[in-house]
């Protein structure tokens, strides 16, 4: 996962199963609230919903598969097609590891999802927080 | 031949000190940020340094020490413990184990910085090879069998693209996905570290093959490898030690 920065993992209604932050000054769950909202608002519009935006320098990717919304940043110039690939890669680990009846059978608590942290940890942001930590 | 040896000593002893002045840097960088990264960094180029200091001696061993059976190769090998270590540091096979060592620490480093853990499988592959390349360097030894020395900066060469080719992807893809500038230009001299660290023996291997060939040593090769490693410390300086970024 070298392209994509933070991620959201999110329920249809809003609800934040998984976060991954580098920006530590946002609240995550109002994020998640206003991503639901604002992609249940595009399919009203049209049928697939919101598949991107763009705020600054980055642009926000949705992926929805099985009523999970997923939401990732990355730097504008990357190429569209290469994120939706990593998505796609998160939102199928994502499902490998959580079966339909452990969501089915969630019962709110967020923590089921924080062992996800380990499975897409080689990012570029966690490559250079290394780095950071030890060098620079 | 003794200028050659002269000569070489000489561009080592330059080496010595610009390796010596980096291996300062990356202790009070460690002294600063106290990390196991850091540490490994250091240990990687105490290695190297180490290695280098070895080849030095070679040299100053040929020219000063007054041995005979080092200086004349006709004369016989007197087959004592001193005979069997001074050879093993004339025909750089002890020098060789350190940069093994140096080496394998990378891959730990590697791992360590880049990866996600270690592959079972290749983590043995590599323990194994590394702990092979030791070995033929110490013991696969016949004075004056150059053979035996092109296969050591073969296993050597082999090893080190082994490790620093993936290091060179993976610091070629951060530099390519980052839009930091300073984060950019420490990719990419990481990226250009790499490559070098792989000229290195290779260059020494060629210069082996052409001793191999009928040459006399110190050909092109070996004073290409030595400035190759100068750009591999500029490389890893501004890999490692000059970027400073807000958290």
């Amino acid at each position: 996962m070298r392209i994509l920065q933070d991620i959201w993992i999110l329920t249809e209604s809003g609800i934040v199963l998984y976060h991954r932050r580098f920006d530590e000054n946002m609240d995550d769950q109002l994020f998640g609230g206003l991503m639901a909202a604002l992609n249940s608002f595009a399919e009203e519009l049209v049928d697939k919903g919101l598949s991107n935006f763009e705020l600054q320098d980055k642009r926000y990717t949705l992926l929805k598969k099985n009523e999970i919304l997923f939401i990732a940043n990355s730097a504008k110039k990357v190429k569209e097609k290469k994120v939706m690939q990593e998505m796609v890669f998160i939102a199928n680990k994502f499902f490998d590891l959580y079966s339909e009846d452990i969501l089915l059978n969630w019962d709110n608590d967020v923590s089921v999802f924080m062992n996800f942290e380990k499975e897409i940890e080689d990012s570029l942001e966690e490559t250079i927080k290394k780095f950071q930590d030890a060098f620079w | 031949m003794a200028e050659l040896q002269f000569v070489g000593m000489v561009f080592e002893t330059f080496i010595i000190l610009v390796a010596l002045i980096f291996l300062v840097l990356i202790l009070m960088k460690y002294y600063e940020k106290k990390h196991q990264l850091t540490l490994y960094l250091f240990l990687i180029f105490l290695s190297y340094l180490i290695g280098i200091f070895f080849s030095w001696l070679s040299k100053v061993f040929v020219l000063y020490s007054g041995i005979d059976y080092i200086y004349n190769t006709t004369l016989p090998d007197p087959s004592t413990p001193l005979s069997w270590i001074l050879f093993r540091i004339i025909d750089f096979r002890i020098s060789f184990v350190f940069m093994s060592i140096g080496i394998y620490i990378s891959y730990i480093f590697k791992v360590k910085v880049f990866g996600k853990g270690y592959n079972k499988v290749l983590r043995i592959i590599i323990t194994l090879y590394a702990i092979f390349t030791a070995g033929f360097t110490l013991f696969v030894y016949q004075r004056g069998n150059t053979l035996y020395d092109v296969f050591a900066f073969l296993l050597i060469f082999i090893f080190m693209a082994i490790i620093y080719i993936p290091f060179f992807i993976k610091s070629f893809q951060s530099y390519k996905s980052t839009d930091n500038k300073v984060f950019k230009t420490a990719f990419l001299s990481l990226a250009i570290m790499a490559i070098f660290f792989i000229l290195v023996p290779l260059s020494f291997l060629i210069d082996r093959m052409l001793i191999l060939a009928g040459g006399l040593g110190f050909s092109l090769f070996y004073f290409l490898a030595w400035i190759f490693v100068i750009f591999a410390l500029v490389g890893a300086y501004f890999g490692y030690i000059r970027p400073k970024s807000e958290k």
